[in-house]
C-alpha cells in the first residue's frame, strides 16, 4: 500500500515539472479526498508484564518494548462548510517492527522459591495501529497556499506482539540460567478513544489538486491484557506525512 | 544393612527369611495358570484388530523371555496411551499381561478435518514462531471418546504435544512434552511442607525418576509388600514397574515426596559442598525404597543396603511418622553409600562407630546446607532424626545429639551415648556399639564447628570460628574419604582429620581439630 502511494505521490509531484505554467487560483469546493503517506515520527515504548507456569511455579517477566519510527498511510474525506472552516474524517494505518529488553525470573527446577534472573532482548515484534480521526478544521490562510489547523477526537486500535515467555539454557545444579530466546503472543489488541491535533500546509498544483504536508499528533491509551496483567499503551504519536488532495 | 537406629527391629529381621521364600520366578518354572488365559485373550484381541503389536523388548534378566507391547486400536486408529504388555518365554508361553484397555470403546473414526487443517488450527492457537513437527497422527482419546489429530509443536526450546478435535478443530488438550521441563511436580512432605519433585513423564504417568540431576535418582514404592521387598533386597533387581508414580504430578504420598526430594537435596549437598558426584563420585544410581513392609510391622527405622545399593525407609510406628520425613535421616543413609565407595568402614566396633558418625556428620551438614538453622521442625540443628516424631521434642524424641550425646541412652544395655573415649561402650550389642560410640566423633565435630566444652573432660575448645561448621564438614569429608581405611579407629580419625585440616586450612585450624579430639579423650 505504501509503495502504491509513493507512486501516486511521485506522479503528482512530477506533474508541475511537466506543466510549469502556473495554474489558476483554486476554486473553493465543498468536498475533498486526501491520501497521504509518511512516517510515524515518534518512537513508542511500554513495559509489559507476563507470567506463565514453569517448573511448577510462576515465572515472570517484564519486557520493555520499543517501537522505532515506521511508515504511516492516511486517507481522509473532508467537507468545507465555510471559507475557513470544515470537518474531516481521516483513517490512518501504521506498522512498525520493534524490539524488547527483557528481564525474567525463572523458577528453579529443583527448589521452591529460588528464582533465577535472566536478561536478554528480542526483536521483530510487530506493532500495528489503525486510527480514525474526526476533526474540525480551521484555515487561517486560504488561496493558492493554504494553511489549516485541525483537532478532534480519535479512535485508536492498537495491535502488538507482546513478549510472553522466555526460554533459558541451564545445566545442573541450575543455580544460574542464561537467556536463550523469547517468544511473543499472537498479537493482542485493544482500542480506546483519544484526541488528535495538527496542521497542514497545501499548495494547489492543478485546479482540483493540492499537494501538501501535514503533521498530526494523536494520543489514546488502549489497554492490552496479558497473562501477567495489562499494559496501557501511549498509542498515537506524531505522524508526518505528504499528501495529495483531490477537490470536487 | 546399615540402619540409622540401634536395636534393629523384628521387621528388618524378617527380610532375609522372605528372600528365601520369594525369589523371582525362574525360567525353569511354569508360568501362573491365569497368565495362559490372559495370553489367549490377547491373541483373540490381536486377531480382531483391537490390539496391534507395537514393540518387542528382550528380557535381559531372563534370557529367552520377551515383552511384547500392544497398542489398542479402534477402527484401526490408535487409542492414545492405551497399551497391553505381554510377557512371553522362549516357548511362547504367557507369563503375564499388564496394562488396561477399554474393550467396549467404539466411535466413528472418520475425521472431518484433514491433517493440514488440524495443523493450521494448532498453529493458529499457538505463540508466534511455533513450528509443527512431523505428520499429525489421528488418535482416539479414550477418556473423552473423542477422535483427535495429535501433533508436536516446537517453540524455541519447548516441545508441545497438541490434540486437535478431528471434527471441530478445537484444541482439546496440550501439554509440554519436553521431559526435563514438564516433569517438575509438587508434593507435600510428611510434615506438610511443599517440595518440588523431579519426575519423569512417561506413559501418561509421572514417575519418581529424577531426570534433572546427573545421576539416576529413583524412588520405589513397594506398596507395603514384604515379599517384594525381600525380592528387591535379595536380588538387587529393581523393576521399573515399582517406581513410585502419580497421575497428575501433584504428589500426595508424603513418604515418596520426602524420600525422593531429600535424596536429591543430599546429592546436591555432596556436589556443591564437596564436589562429589553421588554415591561413587561417578553418578551411581541413588535408589530409595518406601513402604517396604506392612504397616502392622511398625517398621520405625531407615537403612542403607550396600548390596542392593538402596536406601530403605520404614513407615514408622505409634510415635514416629515415615522415616523419609527427616532430611538428616535420608542424608545419613545416603552417606553410608558414600562410605561404601570410599573408606568402607567395617560396620562393627570402632570403625563401625566412625562409619555411623560420618553419616551423622554429613547428614547434619546437609541439613544446615538445605534448611535454616533453628530449633523447630524442619530447621537445622545438631540433633539427628529430630523431625521423625509426631511430638516435636528433640531432647527426648530425636535419635542422637551431637552437642550432648549423653542425652540418649539404651536402657536395655544400661548405657548412654558416650561423650568421651574413656566412656565408650565395649560390649557386643549394636555391632559393638556402632550407634552408641558414634557420639564420640559426633561431639568432636560439634566442638570443631561451634566450640564449647566437653562435659566429661571439662576441656574447652574454641572451634574453627567463622564458617566453622562448613570447615568442619570439609575436614571430616576429606579426612574420612581420603585417609581412613576400613578398620580405622578413633585415633586414626584424629590423625586423618588433622591432616585434612592442615591441607585445607592451616595450622590454626589443625590446632582446633586436635583440641576437639583431645577434649573427647582421643589422642
Amino acid at each position: 500500500m505504501t509503495g502504491a502511494l509513493s507512486i501516486v505521490l511521485a506522479a503528482a509531484l512530477a506533474a508541475p515539472a511537466a506543466k510549469p505554467k502556473p495554474t489558476a487560483a483554486p476554486k473553493t469546493t465543498a468536498f475533498a479526498v486526501t491520501i497521504a503517506g509518511g512516517i510515524a515520527a515518534l518512537p513508542l515504548d511500554w513495559q509489559a508484564p507476563a507470567i506463565w507456569t514453569l517448573n511448577a511455579e510462576t515465572a515472570r517477566l517484564e519486557a520493555l518494548q520499543e517501537t522505532p519510527l515506521g511508515p504511516v498511510a492516511e486517507a481522509a474525506l473532508s467537507h468545507r462548510f465555510a471559507r475557513r472552516f470544515g470537518v474531516a474524517a481521516a483513517f490512518a494505518w501504521s506498522r512498525r517492527d520493534g524490539r524488547a529488553e527483557i528481564e525474567a525470573q525463572l523458577p528453579h527446577p529443583l527448589y521452591l522459591n529460588r528464582p533465577r534472573t535472566v536478561t536478554g532482548s528480542t526483536d521483530g515484534l510487530g506493532y500495528r495501529q489503525i486510527a480514525s480521526h474526526l476533526d474540525f478544521e480551521w484555515r487561517p490562510v486560504t488561496g493558492r497556499l493554504e494553511l489549516a489547523f485541525f483537532a478532534g477526537p480519535s479512535f485508536v486500535r492498537a495491535e502488538a506482539d507482546l513478549v510472553e515467555r522466555v526460554t533459558a539454557s541451564e545445566a545442573y545444579p541450575y543455580d544460574e540460567a542464561a537467556f536463550a530466546s523469547a517468544s511473543a503472543s499472537p498479537s493482542r489488541s485493544a482500542a480506546s478513544v483519544g484526541w488528535n491535533a495538527g496542521a497542514a500546509l497545501a499548495g494547489a498544483v492543478a485546479s482540483h489538486v493540492d499537494l501538501g504536508v501535514q503533521a498530526r499528533y494523536s494520543r489514546a491509551k488502549p489497554e492490552l491484557t496479558t497473562p501477567g496483567g495489562s499494559v496501557v499503551l501511549e498509542a498515537g504519536g506524531l505522524d508526518v506525512t505528504a499528501f495529495l488532495r483531490l477537490r470536487f | 544393612m546399615r540402619s540409622l537406629r540401634r536395636g534393629v527391629g523384628p521387621a528388618l529381621l524378617l527380610v532375609p527369611a522372605l528372600l528365601a521364600a520369594d525369589r523371582p520366578e525362574r525360567p525353569d518354572r511354569d508360568p501362573p495358570g491365569e497368565a495362559a488365559a490372559l495370553g489367549a485373550r490377547v491373541e483373540a484381541l490381536v486377531r480382531r484388530g483391537t490390539l496391534s503389536a507395537a514393540r518387542v523388548q528382550e528380557d535381559l534378566d531372563f534370557p529367552g523371555r520377551r515383552h511384547v507391547r500392544f497398542d489398542h486400536r479402534v477402527g484401526g486408529v490408535r487409542v492414545f496411551g492405551a497399551q497391553l504388555v505381554q510377557q512371553l518365554d522362549a516357548d511362547g508361553r504367557t507369563w503375564s499381561v499388564s496394562g488396561a484397555i477399554d474393550e467396549g470403546l467404539a466411535l466413528d473414526v472418520v475425521p472431518q478435518l484433514t491433517a493440514d487443517q488440524a495443523e493450521r488450527a494448532a498453529l493458529g492457537e499457538s505463540p508466534r514462531g511455533a513450528i509443527a513437527l512431523g505428520e499429525p497422527e489421528l488418535v482416539v482419546r479414550a477418556g473423552e471418546r473423542r477422535l483427535a489429530w495429535m501433533l508436536w509443536l516446537r517453540l524455541d526450546l519447548g516441545l508441545e504435544r497438541v490434540f486437535v478435535d478431528a471434527r471441530t478443530g478445537a484444541i482439546v488438550h496440550r501439554y509440554s512434552d519436553l521431559r526435563t521441563d514438564s516433569a517438575v511436580g509438587l508434593g507435600a512432605g510428611v510434615w506438610g511442607d511443599q517440595k518440588k519433585i523431579s519426575a519423569d513423564a512417561s506413559g501418561g504417568q509421572y514417575l519418581a525418576d529424577d531426570k534433572l540431576r546427573p545421576c539416576p535418582l529413583t524412588t520405589y514404592d513397594l506398596r507395603y509388600n514384604a515379599s517384594l521387598t525381600g525380592i528387591v533386597l535379595g536380588t538387587g533387581r529393581f523393576d521399573p514397574a515399582w517406581i513410585a508414580q502419580d497421575a497428575d504430578n501433584d504428589w500426595n504420598d508424603a513418604a515418596v515426596v520426602d524420600a525422593h526430594a531429600y535424596a536429591g537435596w543430599t546429592y546436591d549437598y555432596f556436589f556443591r559442598r564437596h564436589g562429589r558426584r553421588g554415591i561413587d563420585d561417578q553418578n551411581l544410581a541413588v535408589r530409595s525404597i518406601v513402604h517396604p513392609l506392612p504397616l502392622l510391622f511398625q517398621f520405625a527405622n531407615a537403612a542403607y543396603d550396600p548390596f542392593a545399593n538402596a536406601m530403605l525407609y520404614g513407615d514408622g510406628d505409634a510415635e514416629s511418622g515415615p522415616w523419609s520425613g527427616a532430611l538428616d535421616v535420608v542424608a545419613h543413609e545416603l552417606t553410608h553409600g558414600v562410605t561404601s565407595y570410599t573408606w568402607d568402614g567395617i560396620y562393627q566396633g570402632e570403625p563401625g562407630a566412625l562409619n555411623e558418625a560420618f553419616s551423622d556428620i554429613m547428614a547434619t551438614g546437609a541439613e544446615f546446607f538445605q534448611q535454616a538453622a533453628g530449633s523447630a521442625r524442619l530447621l537445622a540443628d545438631y540433633f539427628l532424626g529430630e523431625d521423625l516424631a509426631y511430638r516435636f521434642d528433640p531432647a527426648r524424641t530425636a535419635v542422637r545429639s551431637m552437642e550432648n550425646p549423653g542425652l540418649f541412652c539404651t536402657p536395655q544395655l544400661g548405657v548412654c551415648d558416650p561423650d568421651h573415649y574413656s566412656r565408650r561402650y565395649l560390649g557386643s550389642a549394636d555391632n559393638g556399639g556402632v550407634h552408641i560410640n558414634s557420639g564420640i566423633a559426633n561431639q568432636a565435630f560439634y566442638l570443631m564447628a561451634e566450640g564449647g566444652a566437653n562435659r566429661t573432660s571439662g576441656q574447652r575448645v574454641n572451634g574453627l570460628g567463622a564458617g566453622g561448621r562448613e570447615k568442619a564438614e570439609r575436614i571430616f569429608y576429606r579426612g574420612f574419604t581420603a585417609y581412613l581405611t576400613p578398620s580405622a579407629r578413633f585415633r586414626d580419625a584424629r590423625i586423618a582429620t588433622l591432616r585434612a585440616a592442615r591441607e585445607l586450612y592451616g595450622e590454626a585450624e589443625a590446632a582446633q581439630v586436635a583440641a576437639a579430639w583431645s577434649a573427647m579423650g582421643v589422642e
